[in-house]
């Protein structure tokens, strides 16, 4: 069963790294963009 | 001084949520009373449902402040929370039915807590139907602004209230009918770092879509 869950468990750090480097990757545009109107 | 502080607290959430996806399935035993893991689900089902609570309270606040000061901005957070809220509801919703499929092999049963939270995603749906349907920014500020405090007010009912009052098949909430937390030490660090982690991603999701709007309107104008 922990083989199970380990799996699960695997699957589910995979999708949480592409959620979060997407975020990562929008926040460095958005922040990108927002620059020039800053100054 | 500030973007590291943001980066710090970015690289912990992104740590942090990594370890509880790990200890909700490798450090944490299941609770009693419930088929084989599905307990849990409460790891991520709960939190969801709560940040959506927590979005919609957001969202008539701003929807306030819109009201009284007619900032754009006011709006803009307000529209970004109830979109945020709706989201974490469609997935608590999706979460809370795979769960009634392993416990009660059906995926639907219109329980009270399953037909509550359908009503819920119908009243934000409409508020996300009436922004899309009205072009004149002022307007649809005003009036979104107006029908968000007046949805605010099912979402107690819907959430807290109508589950509690008809007999239901969904297990006790996290403060069961005698105000306490019954949890293992073990589930409830784990639950407790998943309510703090699911919350600061949806600020982070909330600010960054917050962002985009402006940038958006800047470019406009």
């Amino acid at each position: 069963m922990s083989g199970a869950l380990g799996y699960v468990a695997a699957v589910n750090i995979v999708i949480w790294a592409g959620i979060f480097g997407y975020l990562v990757y929008l926040d460095r545009k958005v922040r990108a963009a927002s620059r020039p109107n800053q100054e | 001084m500030v973007k590291s502080f943001g980066f710090l607290l970015k690289a912990l959430l992104g740590l942090g949520m990594a370890a509880i996806c790990w200890g909700a399935f490798l450090y944490a035993r299941p609770a009693q009373n419930f088929v084989g893991e599905s307990s849990r689900i409460v790891f991520f089902h709960v939190p969801q449902a709560w940040v959506s609570t927590l979005a919609f309270f957001v969202a008539a606040w701003y929807s306030w402040r819109y009201l009284r000061t007619r900032r754009i901005e006011d709006d803009e957070a307000a529209s970004a929370a109830a979109r945020l809220g709706f989201l974490f509801c469609v997935l608590a919703t999706v979460t809370g039915s795979i769960f009634a499929r392993v416990m009660w092999n059906s995926y639907w049963n219109w329980d009270p807590r399953e037909t509550s939270i359908v009503l819920l995603l119908l009243v934000y749906g409409a508020y996300l139907g009436l922004r899309g349907a009205l072009e004149d920014p002022e307007r649809r500020a005003t009036l979104s602004a107006a029908y968000a405090l007046v949805a605010v007010v099912t979402v107690p009912f819907l959430m807290f209230a109508v589950p509690r009052m008809y007999q239901s098949l969904h297990p006790d909430t996290v403060i069961n009918a005698r105000g306490k937390i019954e949890m293992s030490a073990d589930i409830r660090i784990i639950f407790f770092s998943s309510m703090v982690a699911f919350m600061a991603l949806s600020y982070w999701m909330w600010n960054l879509d917050r962002r985009v709007s402006r940038i958006v309107r800047e470019r406009a104008a």
